[in-house]
């Protein structure tokens, strides 16, 4: 009978009763008056060290390591919850860790040069990307906008717009001929041109146009002293340039279309 | 430098500041010998009663350690009644672990400790039975595995949450009450065991 009852364990909302010195019932009764003893064993005064209370009368404790005082609340929920993690768990976290801290260092290119091409090629075969991408398309970008400032090539054309193309063509050509400016070339419609891109129409101060049709992924962000699109239709402005921009060369747009 | 009329701290009273904490506290930064004094008074027999009961050979040496730890970092400290306690906690128990690596030795029982017998208080008769009940309380709690002798401690004298018990032990709170459970059911069969009349 007594080894039965030895047997039964006892549970949270038991263990606290006992260990807050409330009622229980008088199974647990010894193990609750031994918890009242064992809280007892702190009540006893006990007198200082010689050092201490010589320190407590002057309150210097200069020459003395001071205790850090306890962590923060995040640092402490971090602890505890790394606490809660088993092995494997906190392996993964800190691998996961050194590898972010890793990429983000490859993507900012600020390892030393051997080590930045080794953990590039690294990352490269983990990761689907790499820093270089972004990279390449920014020189290729470059490239366009300093190598052929406003020059038109409509023989390189081979767009699915080609009839845009060739209204511009026509466009360039009566501008020629009929010896327009620059401030009267027509200015972009992107409604008349369906699929043309994301334009939304906001100037921006010296923004080179995009010099080739169906490169509709431009802002068009006309404005002063911006150089207006050579190529009517083309997405990248959207009519803010300027008011000159719509005059006749517009119309020449709308028949070079309407031709095709 | 008068004291404030705070609530002397009765021998049965574990958070015997309370309010009064706050002004205590920052007099005690400013090294106010009153101050300092008053939370040694509340806190020194708790942290006392739980390094003899661990173990310790000099638990009073023990705890003057720790509260020269404590008042030396006390300029740092930001918090309440509860976090200073467990503050003291934490301290203490890092001191215990150094002293167990130190002599790597068990608790000691009653017959070697002459201190709890050399105390008097005016009846020898009481002093005895005392340190008699004292004496089964040190037996039984060094029967205790380690872990579950620092979680019922740190929960029964020095009177901490399950929370803080996990903090000072660096523990998580599901292993403080699971060992908290065991350590009161081993206690539990110890007792009944070996029928030690409480």
């Amino acid at each position: 009978m007594n080894e039965m009852r030895t047997q039964r364990q006892i549970d949270d909302a038991t263990a606290e009763a006992v260990l807050r010195g409330d009622v229980v019932v008088p199974e647990f009764r010894p193990v609750a008056e031994f918890v009242q003893e064992v809280k007892a064993a702190g009540t006893v005064r006990v007198a200082p060290s010689r050092e201490l209370a010589q320190r407590m009368a002057t309150g210097d404790f200069s020459g003395i390591e001071p205790v850090a005082p306890p962590d923060s609340v995040g640092r402490q929920t971090r602890r505890r919850w790394m606490a809660g993690m088993g092995a494997r768990a906190r392996f993964a976290t800190g691998m996961a860790v050194v590898l972010t801290a890793c990429t983000g260092v490859t993507m900012a290119g600020a390892w030393p040069d051997g080590a930045q091409r080794t953990v590039d090629s690294i990352i490269k075969t983990v990761l689907p990307f790499t820093a270089d991408e972004q990279d390449e398309s920014d020189e290729i970008a470059d490239d366009v906008d300093t190598e052929s400032p406003g020059v038109l090539e409509p023989a390189a054309d081979p767009e699915p717009y080609s009839g845009i193309g060739r209204a511009e063509q026509s466009g360039e050509s009566g501008r020629s001929a009929s010896g327009t400016s620059e401030d009267e070339l027509p200015a972009s419609r992107p409604s008349d041109h369906p699929g043309r891109g994301d334009s939304d129409g906001k100037g921006s101060p010296g923004q080179k146009p995009s010099e080739h049709p169906g490169q509709g992924n431009s802002n068009g962000k006309g404005s002063p002293g911006q150089k207006p699109s050579e190529h009517p239709g083309q997405g990248n402005s959207s009519g803010q340039s300027s008011s000159a921009d719509q005059t006749g060369g517009k119309s020449e747009s709308r028949s070079a279309v309407r031709r095709r | 430098m008068i004291a404030p009329s705070v609530r002397r701290c009765g021998e049965e009273d574990t958070l015997s500041v309370g309010e009064e904490f706050g002004p205590i506290i920052d007099a005690a930064r400013c090294g106010a010998s009153w101050a300092l004094e008053r939370l040694y008074t509340d806190l020194a027999p708790v942290v006392t009663g739980y390094a003899r009961l661990q173990g310790s050979d000099e638990p009073d040496d023990l705890a003057s350690d720790v509260f020269l730890g404590v008042f030396a970092g006390l300029a740092a400290f930001e918090g309440d009644e509860r976090q200073f306690r467990s503050w003291v906690f934490t301290i203490a128990h890092r001191r215990l672990v150094d002293e167990r690596r130190r002599r790597a030795r068990r608790p000691v029982t009653v017959t070697d400790r002459i201190d709890l017998l050399d105390r008097r208080h005016g009846d020898a008769e009481e002093d005895a039975l005392a340190a008699l009940g004292r004496g089964r309380v040190d037996e039984l709690c060094a029967q205790l595995s380690a872990d579950q002798r620092e979680v019922l401690l740190l929960r029964v004298v020095a009177d901490l949450t399950v929370d803080q018990v996990a903090e000072v032990l660096g523990k998580s709170v599901g292993a403080v009450k699971a060992l908290q459970r065991r350590g009161l059911t081993a206690l539990r069969k110890k007792i009944l065991l070996e029928g030690v009349p409480l």
